[in-house]
């Protein structure tokens, strides 16, 4: 038998992360927003046991537990920077006339809701989203088609065989709370009611930021404009309210629209690329999904929602 | 007192990120199951800082906690090989500088990983994270005594599976002696 020592320091030169090194530095950015995102979660009414019971496919708590619950995973990182250096390298000039003049974050909102008015939704059977980022080697996509009443398939979310369309139920969330397509289309379509309207749901504390629990709501409305079928009127209404949050900086013209830092709570914004005509949400580094979850990038997660009659199988 | 609870998580997360990202990295085989595991387990932290003892023994109890989940991570690691691509840029990093593998450094990581999985952690407590026994008994909630004897046959049965495969020594392993032994 070979002595101690030697096991040991064989098994040291196996270490991918050599003995007495750190594997990560507490004042990286990515570690910042975990911290962030665990301690924005109120211990009280979080599930106290050690394994939390979760909802199926969910994984990631702490990004569930933290800004917006339900399904959230983390999302690629290496990579990305460059893509994002080119992509902002590529101003689009003919996005808001004229281009050379700076626009405030909160009048990019406020286009959005004027343009949001007169797009129609379209027609079609299914609610699909698309989500996209740049993974490690190649590009990810992940998919979802939802019928009306609440049917639902996917594509490459985790724990799902790559590429396929599988049922895949999972309702959507606002708040954490569950939300329909009828309630949806009842919400209200002046932006103060809206907001009320919002304030009055059933909502999950856990689900929620400190800041959108006292009020600000901040999250709840990203997330209707973002991928949830929500219709042309309320859209609209909800770019209006958002655009009453104190703090938005319009970090000027990108491709695909205006980047947006939005504030969603004291140490963590949201950067976001809206584009005012077609009152989109073009892509976001944090992506409040239609399921309730929260996907981060260090870059960005571009998302694409549309109507169609097609179900890939 | 939320306060009180916030800085003092906070303390814990700064002085103990790096040792746990480092735990998760040396241990999960893609950097997206490292960040799963370093969130997950600091999650857990916030959640029961009533029971996160003060000190030194937080790390210990942190490396307890992450083992864990550590252990819940690979039971539905089957089900999960078809998730999609999310990872952490330092912790990517990480597996970037790998080193590179010598065919005898890749048979000796085949050994290490096909030894009983609770032979590994102990011998990785102590190789990678530099635990002695009693740090390993704190850790792992066992007395020293046992972790002793379990260690033992751990180095025992990794040594044999070794000499089995002939491997003799590692270039690594003469150029690194043991800086500590138990």
């Amino acid at each position: 038998m070979k002595n101690t020592d030697e096991i040991d320091a064989m098994t040291r030169a196996l270490a991918r992360v050599a003995p007495g090194q750190p594997g990560g530095h507490p004042s990286d950015a990515e570690a910042q927003t975990l911290l962030t995102l665990i301690t924005a979660e109120d211990p009280a009414t979080a599930a106290p046991q050690t394994r939390p019971a979760r909802p199926r496919g969910v994984r990631r708590l702490p990004w569930r537990a933290g800004t917006v619950g339900r399904r959230s995973w983390l999302l690629p990182m290496r990579g990305m920077a460059v893509a994002a250096a080119v992509a902002v390298a590529v101003i689009v000039t003919s996005m808001v006339s004229p281009a050379a003049v700076p626009v405030a974050g909160r009048d990019v909102l406020l286009m959005a809701a004027a343009s949001a008015e007169h797009i129609p939704q379209g027609t079609g059977t299914y609610w699909h989203i698309t989500r996209t980022w740049q993974g490690p080697n190649a590009p990810q996509m992940q998919e979802s088609w939802t019928t009306r009443d609440g049917h639902r398939w996917s594509r490459n979310e985790p724990y799902a065989a790559p590429g396929a369309v599988v049922k895949d139920p999972a309702p959507f969330r606002l708040m954490g709370a569950e939300i329909g397509f009828e309630e949806l289309e009842r919400l209200p379509a002046d932006p103060e009611e809206l907001k009320e309207r919002i304030a009055g749901l059933p909502q999950y504390d856990s689900a929620m930021t400190p800041a959108d629990r006292q009020g600000e709501l901040v999250s709840p409305l990203i997330t209707l404009i973002t991928e949830l079928p929500t219709p042309a009127q309320v859209r609209s209404a909800a770019f209006e309210a958002l655009a009453t949050t104190p703090g938005i900086k319009n970090a000027g013209p990108v491709e695909g629209g205006q980047e947006l830092l939005i504030p969603l709570s004291a140490s963590l914004k949201i950067r976001m690329v809206v584009d005012p005509e077609a009152a989109r949400v073009a892509r976001a580094n944090i992506l409040l999904t239609a399921e309730g979850g929260s996907a981060m990038s260090n870059s960005y997660i571009s998302v694409n929602t549309e109507w169609t009659d097609e179900l890939p199988q | 007192m939320p306060d009180e609870r916030l800085a003092r998580f906070e303390a814990v997360y700064r002085e103990t990120y790096g040792q746990i990202t480092a735990y998760a990295v040396r241990r999960c085989d893609s950097p997206q199951d490292a960040a799963d595991v370093v969130a997950e387990t600091f999650t857990i932290a916030w959640r029961r800082m009533d029971d996160l003892p003060s000190g030194e023994e937080a790390t210990l109890w942190l490396y307890g906690v992450a083992r864990n989940v550590l252990a819940n991570h690979h039971r539905s690691e089957s089900r999960r090989k078809a998730r999609s691509a999310e990872l952490d840029v330092k912790m990517a990093d990480r597996y970037a500088d790998s080193p590179d593998s010598g065919l005898e450094r890749e048979a000796i990581t085949q050994i290490f990983r096909a030894l009983p999985d609770d032979d590994r952690e102990l011998l990785a407590l102590v190789a990678w994270e530099g635990l002695d026994h009693k740090d390993i008994a704190t850790a792992l909630g066992l007395s020293r005594n046992v972790v002793r004897v379990r260690l033992h046959r751990a180095r025992r049965r990794f040594s044999r599976a070794l000499t089995d495969a002939g491997i003799r020594s590692t270039p690594e392993s003469r150029l690194a002696p043991a800086e500590r032994s138990l």
